[in-house]
């Protein structure tokens, strides 16, 4: 039931670093390919939540409960930005982000995947070291205890 | 096994007699238990026995099918399997940190996040142990975050 629950709420923490950053790159993208004061509508939001929601649920590839060799987590890792571009290029063609005949548009989309996988890591990271980080001023602690306890 | 516990007479020593065929395994490791009390370790390298403080040993691992106990700088063989372990040392000190790893928590000097959700534990000895995704939580909960 915890793992089920630390998955839900994996897959949450995912969505919404997805969907803000999407939108942060959104924004450069339209703005580099349709314009500075290119109309949208409102459903881009509907799509990019939909979509954010599509490769959040990708999330799980990432987590298992066996332990994973540095290789097979690498592996993992390959076929998960796979499927993100999968989903993510599916969906532009679908809603009509990009033209086909257009390399530079898919370029710049590619590059846009890119961007936003990596900077989704970064917080991924950047929130890992901040648990290394508590956890190394908790060992401190508890080893300057057990001094005192010595002493 | 048969246990006979009899009252002593007045004045006559303590003693434990044992009534075998053979040493094996288990019967060497109740003796060496009997002889060295509880708190130690038996541990193993090149034919020799070792007793040894818990609190001595960095980490313990499991390779092969047999479980290596590792010290600042030496490696010794541990009869013991990994689970059992787990059950023998003192539960405030050690963590299983991997599937086939035990750690000393008071032999880490600094974790750093490591790839997949796992971390890196740098050990006082300047060897590097990973804890695995499944037991970060664990650790957090051991130290009380």
């Amino acid at each position: 039931m915890n793992n089920i629950l630390e998955k839900i709420r994996a897959i949450f923490q995912m969505y919404l670093q997805i969907v803000a950053l999407v939108i942060l790159a959104s924004a450069i993208y339209i703005t580099v390919f349709w314009g500075y004061d290119c109309e949208v509508d409102g459903d881009i939001l509907w799509q990019i939540m939909g979509v954010s929601a599509l490769c959040s649920l990708c999330t799980p590839i990432l987590m298992s409960q066996k332990e994973l060799s540095k290789r097979t987590m690498l592996f993992r890792e390959m076929i998960h930005f796979l499927m993100i571009n999968v989903i993510v290029l599916f969906s532009g063609f679908c809603f009509e982000w990009f033209y086909v005949s257009d390399w530079k548009m898919i370029v710049g989309m590619e590059l846009t995947i890119v961007a936003v996988y990596v900077g989704v890591c970064t917080i991924a990271y950047r929130m890992s070291q901040r648990t290394a980080e508590e956890m190394n001023q908790k060992l401190k602690e508890r080893q300057e205890e057990m001094k005192d306890t010595e002493n | 096994m048969k246990v006979t516990i009899l009252d002593l007479e007045p004045g006559e020593e303590e003693e434990i007699i044992v009534k075998c065929d053979k040493i094996n395994d288990n019967l060497q490791k109740i003796l060496n238990s009997i002889k060295q009390g509880n708190d130690k370790l038996n541990l193993y390298k090149n034919g020799d026995i070792y007793f040894i403080e818990p609190d001595a040993i960095y980490y313990f691992e499991s390779v092969d099918q047999k479980v290596f106990a590792y010290g600042k700088t030496e490696v010794y063989e541990v009869k013991s399997k990994l689970y059992e372990l787990e059950e023998e040392l003192p539960a405030r000190d050690f963590m299983r940190s991997a599937k086939s790893t035990i750690l000393n928590l008071n032999k880490i000097k600094s974790l750093t996040p490591a790839f997949g959700g796992r971390f890196e534990a740098l050990l006082k000895n300047g060897e590097k142990v990973i804890i695995s995704r499944q037991y970060v939580n664990v650790l957090k909960e051991r130290l009380g975050i």
